[in-house]
């Protein structure tokens, strides 16, 4: 590249309160190249896009555009240099229509300070066009198109105001066939208009279609840096996987012999995953393995009945069930450990007591109804001091504790219901290596007193140290479901990524169909 | 193991602290103010407000609020009158009272818990449905004259206690002990903390909302009883003022208007700082139509002043964080 590049970022660190989440990272983007990032959940993808687009800011590195340095303290800083994103869940306006989301914030004026819609009409017409949309939308809601029109949509405000580099962030995830093909036209107008894009996606199908340049990242670093013409899909994924992932700590348990404490046959419920059957036993870990968008948290919360499923069914202890709350989950012994801590799990300004005590305080009551207070002491420290939380009492509130011993407070409520089933969706997530290891130890604790444990996960080197059995989904669907012996890190990947591996679970899963037919009306 | 010590938070003795200063301008401004005789006409005429406010607290710890509360107490008042005047048993009269008083509630709660109405929206709707009804009932015509039937629960003196610090005293102290050691009570807290974590964690917040609604009824409907003892008539302005004061003390008293933050110990507080607060304005000869804009300005005052708070850490750990002896029941 002999002229200079439109966008250079060199040795990007940032890490959140301990937790790296990249370290050294150098990229460049090229005025008329379609350059793609990819990378498993948490390999530093959108943290890139984020420090790109000025919503966050690097610990340290260099942001050079066209050749001089910036430090992006806002996002309207690297918006007023031509930098746009359009992020996976579009952010937009559903109740203005189509032309005021195209100048919100940016609306042209009359000299007298009105609003020039005319001119506005005129410019949103063309920028549609230019991305080929139909210009008659302009005057529709937001709320009357597709998804997938919506997110075109934003793609033409980020062209209608010039923008030279765009950041798409898995842009297809949402969109038809129909609208990809759309999608990719308009990226190439785009690349012949000299405009730079950053593409982020798990479809490698893609990257090899439109992207010039490919970038992937793993735990935070660059591991490859390529011309998309000089490499091929196996070497992408394996580029993604190959890190060093410790089995140590996985201690073998015998479950085989038991019958399956939950089973789930041909569970569907539209939109969000279909036809996912799989059974579970005490004393067994079962990993749920997929990217973000899976599904995976969407059928967790079916089996707590926090969500209604419509087909298929869940038996549990031999016999259907049909939550509509958790609170009847909970009675069945089956508890979830939600994904959100923060706005889920903790009762943010009460005392570890309090949050743990919570679930149970019908239980620990006196005949008349009194919470037993010396009950609940002694119910709550044996979890504290079992979780070994730190902190100095049981008294201070959950705000002032670290993310990881909060997220020992919500398991200890867990754990005071005495559950069969414990489902944890992403137990570990945002945590410290420290408290992530005792959380691991605990898991494999629990499972030993006979619970059988779902683990919904994100992070494959944990599922791979710790898991019995891996569940697999990708885009709502059941991949495949592995054993410890026949699972591998680039056999999980492929099978999340959506590319079908050599996945023989796939028969016995159609076998688990038959029963059905008896089951449901 | 530690046993229970029931403690002040830090948010408390600050509300506590505000009326102490208050106590000490007003004495020091009017002579009239801290003698036995206005004192007891102060803690006489704040009966009602002090019970209603303790079912405001609830419904604010929950999340939610309730404006009709001064409409409510108007209706079930004039059904009083009217039981008193046909000279039924005052047994019934108080029991008819709860009654009703818990109906409304219940009605509130379901619309705001089945019907998803914003508590808001709900209760003003349901304020001026029954204000309407207080003109119907009244029929243009005041209810006057009526036997002290119920005086004894406010005029009486007891022991050389005025009757009112009684019953103030004891339902402060059943509601602090239903707040602090009976499951409703930490599940109130839970649900207006965080809603999603209170489902998650089996607590059935509906129930656990109407429950609520349905407590600041029945306190509702009782102190409707102090009001047509205190007066012995029922005026087609009866109540008005209640909501807002009601829902000033509690603010004052440090609740959050977020939910999940507050105390009964710091609405009482609240309750006495609005209560010297009106006799004192009074007292110093300032004009009543002051009296509505300064508990407009104390309201948005300690929603604000809550608010910068929470924005400073510093300040907020000083204010919001317990003793460590005191963290049961209010937060």
């Amino acid at each position: 590249m002999e002229s200079t590049p439109l966008l250079q970022l060199t040795n990007i660190y940032k890490s959140f309160g301990g937790v790296k989440a990249l370290s050294g990272v150098s990229l460049t983007a090229n005025s008329g190249e379609v350059h793609a990032v990819v990378g498993e959940n948490g390999a530093g993808k959108s943290t890139l896009m984020k420090i790109i687009s000025g919503a966050l800011r690097p610990d340290s590195g260099q942001i050079v555009w066209n050749g001089t340095e910036y430090t992006f303290q806002e996002p309207r800083d690297a918006s007023k240099l031509g930098i746009a994103i359009v992020y996976q869940e579009p952010l937009y306006f559903n109740d203005l229509s189509v032309v005021e989301n195209l100048f919100l914030g940016e609306e042209i004026k009359r000299p007298n300070g009105t609003l020039d819609w005319k001119s506005m009409t005129e410019q949103g017409v063309d920028a549609l066009s230019r991305i080929g949309l139909p210009p008659e939308i302009i005057r529709k809601p937001m709320s009357e198109l597709s998804l997938g029109v919506k997110q075109l949509v934003l793609i033409a405000r980020a062209v209608q105001r010039n923008a030279r580099l765009l950041i798409l962030d898995e842009p297809t995830a949402i969109l038809s066939q129909r609208e990809t093909e759309v999608l990719f036209q308009t990226i190439h107008t785009l690349k012949e208009n000299n405009v730079s894009i950053l593409y982020i996606s798990h479809r490698l199908a893609e990257i090899f279609e439109i992207a010039d340049y490919v970038t992937v990242l793993r735990d935070g670093h660059v591991v490859m840096d390529s011309k998309v013409t000089d490499t091929n899909e196996n070497d992408l994924i394996n580029a993604m996987t190959g890190r060093k992932i410790s089995t140590e700590i996985y201690i073998p348990r015998n479950f085989q012999q038991q019958d399956p404490l939950l089973s789930v046959h041909n569970l569907t419920c539209d939109g969000y995953y279909s036809n996912i059957s799989f059974s579970i036993k005490p004393k067994q870990i079962l990993a749920f393995y997929g990217l973000v968008g899976a599904g995976r948290s969407e059928v967790a919360r079916t089996i707590i009945g926090e969500m209604q499923a419509d087909f298929g069914e869940i038996i549990y202890q031999g016999r259907p069930i049909r939550p509509r709350s958790s609170r009847e989950s909970i009675g069945l012994g089956i508890v979830y450990l939600p994904e959100d801590r923060r706005s889920q799990g903790l009762f943010f300004i009460r005392s570890i007591k309090d949050n743990i005590s919570a679930s149970i305080l019908q239980n620990i009551s006196s005949r008349i109804g009194k919470i037993n207070s010396n009950l609940e002491n002694s119910v709550v420290s044996q979890i504290f001091q079992k979780l070994a939380i730190k902190a100095p009492t049981i008294e201070i509130p959950v705000s002032s504790l670290s993310g990881g011993n909060q997220q020992k407070v919500v398991l200890g409520r867990n754990l005071t219901l005495k559950p069969k089933l414990l489902i944890l969706d992403e137990p570990t997530h945002g945590i410290d290596v420290g408290t992530k290891n005792e959380i691991h130890k605990l898991i494999f604790e629990l499972a030993n007193q006979e619970i059988a444990i779902i683990l919904i996960t994100s992070d494959l080197p944990e599922a791979l140290a710790i898991a019995d059995t891996f569940v697999v989904m990708h885009e709502g669907r059941l991949m495949g479901i592995l054993d410890r012996q026949e699972a591998n890190e680039e056999l999980i990947l492929r099978l999340a990524l959506g590319i079908n591996g050599n996945n023989r679970r796939q028969d016995e899963h159609l076998i688990l169909r038959a029963p059905l037919q008896t089951h449901n009306e | 193991m530690k046993t229970f010590i029931p403690g002040l938070s830090r948010r408390d003795l600050f509300t506590i602290g505000l009326v102490i200063l208050e106590v000490v301008i007003f004495s020091i401004v009017s002579e009239n103010f801290l003698n036995s005789s206005n004192l007891r006409s102060v803690l006489r005429n704040a009966t009602e407000l002090s019970l209603v406010s303790i079912g405001m607290t609830i419904v604010i710890l929950m999340g939610g609020i309730d404006i009709s509360v001064g409409s409510a107490l108007g209706v079930v008042a004039i059904i009083v009158g009217w039981l008193i005047q046909a000279e039924v048993h005052p047994l019934i009269i108080g029991l008819v009272a709860i009654l009703v008083g818990t109906t409304i509630g219940f009605v509130n709660g379901s619309l705001i818990t089945f019907g998803r109405i914003p508590d808001i929206i709900a209760t003003l709707g349901m304020s001026n449905i029954l204000r309407a009804a207080v003109f119907g009932m009244l029929g243009g015509r005041w209810i006057t004259g009526l036997p002290p039937v119920f005086s004894p629960l406010v005029q009486g003196q007891y022991f050389g206690i005025p009757a009112s610090i009684f019953v103030i005293f004891i339902f402060y102290f059943v509601f602090w002990a239903l707040l602090t050691f009976l499951p409703i009570g930490r599940h109130i807290y839970a649900t207006g903390n965080n809603v999603e974590a209170a489902k998650l964690s089996g607590i059935d917040v509906r129930k656990t909302r109407i429950v609520g609604y349905m407590l600041l009824g029945s306190l509702v409907g009782f102190s409707s009883l102090l009001y047509v003892g205190r007066l012995g008539s029922v005026e087609i302005t009866v109540g008005i003022d209640l909501p807002i004061s009601a829902i000033a003390a509690v603010v004052i008293g440090g609740a959050s208007v977020f939910g999940g933050r507050g105390s009964i110990v710091g609405t009482l507080a609240g309750v006495f700082f609005m209560a010297f607060m009106k006799n004192g304005l009074l007292l110093l000869g300032i004009p009543s139509l002051w009296e509505r804009a300064v508990i407009g300005f104390l309201i948005i005052f300690s929603v604000g002043i809550d608010l910068l708070i929470n924005k400073h850490q510093a300040i907020a750990k000083f204010l919001h964080l317990k003793t460590r002896q005191s963290r049961v029941g209010e937060a």
